[in-house]
């Protein structure tokens, strides 16, 4: 797991030199290239981290949220989300959607790069990197 | 750089994906014999455990256990009755753990680490897992490995929790039918300080020991912690001799150690780690450069390896990708980084050229 997240991290960087785009942030297109044998993981992070930008895009019409504090809001959302995502499965024995979330953190620090460039620029910018990683780790 | 260019990019990238994925050539690993051979002792291990649960009265619930394979133990317990079960298990994992196709996945491992016959493998057991126990001592007794092993009786819920028939019990028939010749050497009975802290009826406890002596064990009862983690890793040493591998099953605080640390189902080749009052045998392991076969996720170790998730249908031997490998063509990678260093590095060239113009028309 560690050489796809350092792998990822150095294409991440590379391609945020070359396009000034994020994708989204710096360790989780590895982190989403490790997990790429399981898509129902990344499509529940995925999910988790868009729910929490709009929450916290609505939540920031009536408390001004901005730098550190935007980031700390985007993290606490996603990972309380994921919490009562995987509550309302156990709850609803909802088997075919027990998957757990990847990392505490991920879902978080995505919805906070979405709510820095948009989320068609984080959401192509982080496929991108994510497969190419993906597709270097084939080879190790 | 303009959001269109950059789903153009994505699309190239997810198309060299897709075609180096289905263009992979497959092929049967070299071992695939011994893991076939490893499954199949784990599943005749598997049917005796079955027949002996059977034979002592202890009912198989299948709403719990549906391929009824007596493996899967009893859930949280009635706290008025004295108990082994130590922490909430995941029946989930514990329906998929029940899978033999894992007695294959130890031989791929056991590959992985370049092991061979008569290589040391030390080996901690709790009862969380009996049905993973068994596969580990499929794979090493069908790659003839020599193994240390030490067992706690303590368990999660739907492990070997039932106190009349424990993993040791199990352990203890195989031995019996000579279906196995790996015996644990050291017993201890897990949970809280592994020495069932949680549990407070003494006399419940007194019968556990008595249980191990009476099955021929060396049981393990150090007050301190620190010191039985220690004294175990050193036994361990003395026994077998530096190891080649360390390979835990379940989340023992003995194996895992006290600071919360968790660490990557699997393989694991080499971790930082600082040993401390607080360390478990797993700490040790790394700190001396050995490699640890942990497994404890066993869901995300499952869809690792394309098995079986469906834990309602029985488990076909040979499914699962640690029985293959597969070669990736390069040339859709080499083609899908050419495509993005293209398309996003011509952006990067003409913005890196457009900017002395405009500064040369500032200061004009």
């Amino acid at each position: 797991m560690g050489e796809t997240i350092v792998l990822g991290v150095i294409l991440a960087i590379i391609f945020y030199e070359l396009t000034d785009v994020s994708p989204g942030g710096l360790v989780v297109p590895g982190v989403f290239a490790y997990y790429l044998y399981d898509p129902r993981r990344l499509v529940l992070t995925l999910c988790v981290a868009l729910i929490a930008w709009l929450l916290v895009r609505a939540f920031s019409q009536v408390v001004i949220l901005y730098g550190k504090r935007l980031f700390a809001v985007h993290v606490m959302t996603a990972f309380l989300l994921g919490g009562l995502f995987a509550l309302g499965v156990h709850l609803f024995d909802l088997r075919w959607l027990d998957v757990p979330l990847i990392g505490t953190l991920i879902a978080g620090i995505l919805a906070h790069e979405t709510s820095r460039q948009g989320v068609f620029k984080t959401l192509a910018a982080l496929m991108i990197v994510t497969l190419l990683t993906g597709m270097v780790v084939l080879w190790l | 750089m303009k959001t269109i260019q950059l789903f153009v990019v994505a699309c190239g990238v997810l198309a060299a994906y897709l075609m180096t994925l289905t263009q992979g050539e497959i092929e049967r690993t070299d071992y695939y014999d011994q893991q076939r051979e490893a499954v199949i002792r784990m599943a005749a291990m598997m049917d005796a455990i079955k027949a002996e649960r059977l034979e002592r009265g202890l009912a198989i619930n299948s709403e719990i256990d549906p391929l009824e394979t007596g493996l899967i133990g009893l859930p949280w317990p009635d706290l008025s009755e004295p108990s082994i079960t130590t922490t909430s298990g995941f029946l989930p994992a514990k329906q998929l753990s029940v899978n033999p196709n894992f007695a294959a996945l130890m031989v791929r491992y056991f590959h992985d680490l370049n092991l061979q016959a008569n290589d040391t493998v030390h080996v901690y057991f709790s009862s969380s897992f009996p049905a993973l126990n068994l596969a580990i001592l499929a794979a090493i007794e069908t790659m003839e490995l020599n193994a240390v092993v030490a067992s706690s009786i303590g368990a999660s819920s739907y492990g070997a929790n039932a106190p009349t028939f424990t993993w040791i019990d199990m352990e203890h028939h195989l031995l019996s039918l000579e279906l196995l010749s790996t015996s644990s050497q050291w017993v201890s009975l897990g949970g809280e300080n592994d020495r069932l802290e949680e549990e407070t009826d003494e006399t419940f406890k007194e019968t556990l020991r008595t249980h191990i002596h009476t099955l021929g064990y060396t049981f393990i009862d150090e007050t301190d912690f620190a010191q039985n983690v220690e004294t175990r890793y050193r036994s361990f040493r003395m026994q077998g001799g530096r190891a080649q591998a360390f390979i835990n099953v379940g989340g023992a605080l003995v194996a895992t150690g006290r600071h919360g640390r968790s660490y990557p189902s699997g393989v694991t080749h080499r971790y930082s780690v600082r040993v401390g009052a607080q360390s478990g045998l797993i700490d040790y392991y790394f700190r001396d450069d050995i490699p640890v076969i942990h497994l404890l996720n066993i869901s995300n170790l499952a869809r690792r390896y394309a098995m079986q998730t469906d834990v309602r249908a029985p488990f076909i031997h040979g499914v699962g990708s640690m029985y293959v490998n597969t070669t990736y063509p390069i040339i859709y990678t080499v083609m899908a980084f050419i495509w993005t260093g293209s398309v996003l590095g011509s952006e990067t060239v003409l913005r890196y050229i457009r900017k002395p113009i405009q500064k040369r028309g500032e200061t004009s």
